[in-house]
């Protein structure tokens, strides 16, 4: 369930000086809960930001992962878009360019 | 320390439909209540182990309810620490019974979770994990992948090394004939089960299952002639850890196990050498072979070698999860820790038929919860 102030709350971080982030471990998910059918398999990880925060979320745009290698935390919308309702922002992560 | 554990009973684990969770917990209660030769009216309190009632079947409440079907309306209580619940509900009695202000209490772990389908429960069970790691899509199985990850990259293992634990589990369960999987496995077949969150193949991962597990537990000032107590608990210890990974200093290791099993050895004077055989929570194969390196009976990075090395097998020098562990006695979530100790008690007491082990004198149980949030400890002696 979305609380609209449960999510207020949570996302009261900064992303500045963050990248880029360390993959610190990563894993490609086959089994998914409900609600994620239609992306599996898709890749989660462990990324250390530059800035000492450490945070879990799924990588995109990804053709090979490494541990150690470069990540960028960017904000994606997690939910799929209903015409009234919540939107939750997060962190995913895609590899890092230069 | 010294609680009598006065009987021991557990159903089969697995898929079994006819079954309620109040059936299953009235019938492993029945079974330590008879083992015991106690009446339901000689117990002070009952103390019920379980994680998802609440979260799959709207059901909480459950000392009432269980109490209700046992016909007991004394203290009843549940206790939830994730898949730790049970070892937490059986510290939670000894420390009660240390006290004084029980004599006999009974403990019930139960599940009930073939009733729905397996993402459901995986969603259900991600309520033991962190919120970040909810709303980014993990699962259990990922976030122990992600340890394994880094375990096997640090350590240089292969994911046949992850399998040989399965493999080991499965051959125990083969001669336990209350198993949900009572047969045998390969490599191959791990290796070849379908992918979950890699590393971790299916047959990495404890299955969902039904099952219930219960021990009658007693001050040592009730034990008698009437009722004598073969098995005692001589160490009970509980530990944390951070709930979300991302606060881990270091993911190969299970630092609220390596903590709880310090205050477990120094309770009852003894060291890992002590320990004659042990049941630890295999909710994945890497979680066997990182419990095996927090307890102290291998060194960082070589866990993985006792199963490899056959070292972990019933004729072993030491036997791990001669029940058959979670992965193949099976993982009702709140009554694993209470079978742990149900298990080890069976083989103090010469019970375990075709996979006693000749080397009964002390055994210790590891129970977590969640990843590593939560660790529980128990050892016993005969």
């Amino acid at each position: 369930m979305y609380s609209p102030v449960k999510i207020w709350r949570s996302k009261k971080y900064k992303l500045a000086g963050s990248n880029p982030g360390r993959l610190l471990s990563f894993s490609i998910i086959h089994a998914s809960p409900p609600g994620f059918k239609d992306q599996a398999p898709y890749s989660v990880g462990l990324v250390e930001l530059k800035n000492g925060l450490r945070v879990i979320g799924q990588i995109v745009e990804a053709e090979s992962l490494k541990i150690g290698q470069k990540m960028k935390a960017v904000f994606r919308i997690f939910n799929p878009q209903e015409k009234e309702g919540v939107i939750y922002y997060g962190i995913k992560f895609k590899p890092w360019k230069k | 320390m010294k609680i009598a554990v006065l009987g021991t009973g557990v159903t089969k684990f697995g898929e079994i439909w006819e079954k309620s969770l109040a059936d299953l917990a009235k019938e492993a209660a029945r079974q330590a209540l008879d083992d015991a030769n106690i009446e339901i009216s000689d117990i002070d309190a009952i103390f019920i182990a379980n994680m998802l009632a609440g979260e799959i079947e709207n059901q909480v409440h459950l000392g009432s309810l269980i109490g209700e079907e046992l016909g007991f309306n004394g203290p009843a209580i549940r206790i939830e620490g994730a898949c730790a619940s049970g070892g937490m509900a059986v510290r939670n009695a000894v420390l009660s019974l240390l006290s004084g202000e029980y004599r006999r209490i009974l403990v019930i772990g139960v599940e009930k979770m073939t009733d729905y389908q397996s993402d459901q429960i995986g969603e259900a069970l991600m309520a033991a994990a962190d919120e970040e790691e909810r709303v980014a899509g993990l699962t259990f199985p990922s976030l122990f992948a992600l340890m394994a990850k880094v375990y096997m990259d640090k350590y240089k293992i292969k994911r046949s090394d992850l399998a040989q634990v399965s493999v080991k589990n499965h051959f125990h369960a083969s001669l336990n004939p209350k198993a949900q999987f009572p047969f045998q496995i390969t490599i191959e077949q791990v290796l070849q089960s379908p992918m979950v969150a890699d590393p971790l193949h299916l047959f990495d991962c404890s299955p969902i299952s039904d099952g219930a597990s219960a021990l009658v537990l007693a001050n040592m000032n009730y034990v008698s002639q009437v009722y004598p107590c073969p098995a005692t608990i001589i160490a009970s210890a509980q530990s944390s850890d951070t709930l979300s990974l991302t606060k881990r200093k270091d993911l190969t290791r299970l630092i609220s196990v390596e903590k709880a099993a310090k205050k477990a050895y120094q309770t009852a004077s003894i060291g890992p050498k002590d320990i004659d055989f042990v049941e630890v929570h295999d909710c994945f194969t890497i979680a066997e072979i990182m419990a095996l390196e927090a307890l102290g009976f291998y060194q960082q990075g070589e866990g993985w070698q006792g199963a490899v090395k056959k070292e972990t097998y019933l004729e072993g020098k030491l036997p791990v999860n001669l029940s058959g562990g979670l992965k193949a006695f099976g993982h009702p979530v709140g009554a694993t820790g209470v079978k742990q100790v149900v298990e080890i008690a069976d083989q103090l007491r010469d019970r375990a038929g075709k996979r006693q082990t000749s080397k009964a004198r002390i055994g210790l149980a590891e129970n977590i919860g969640g990843a590593g949030g939560s660790a529980v400890i128990h050892i016993l002696t005969n």
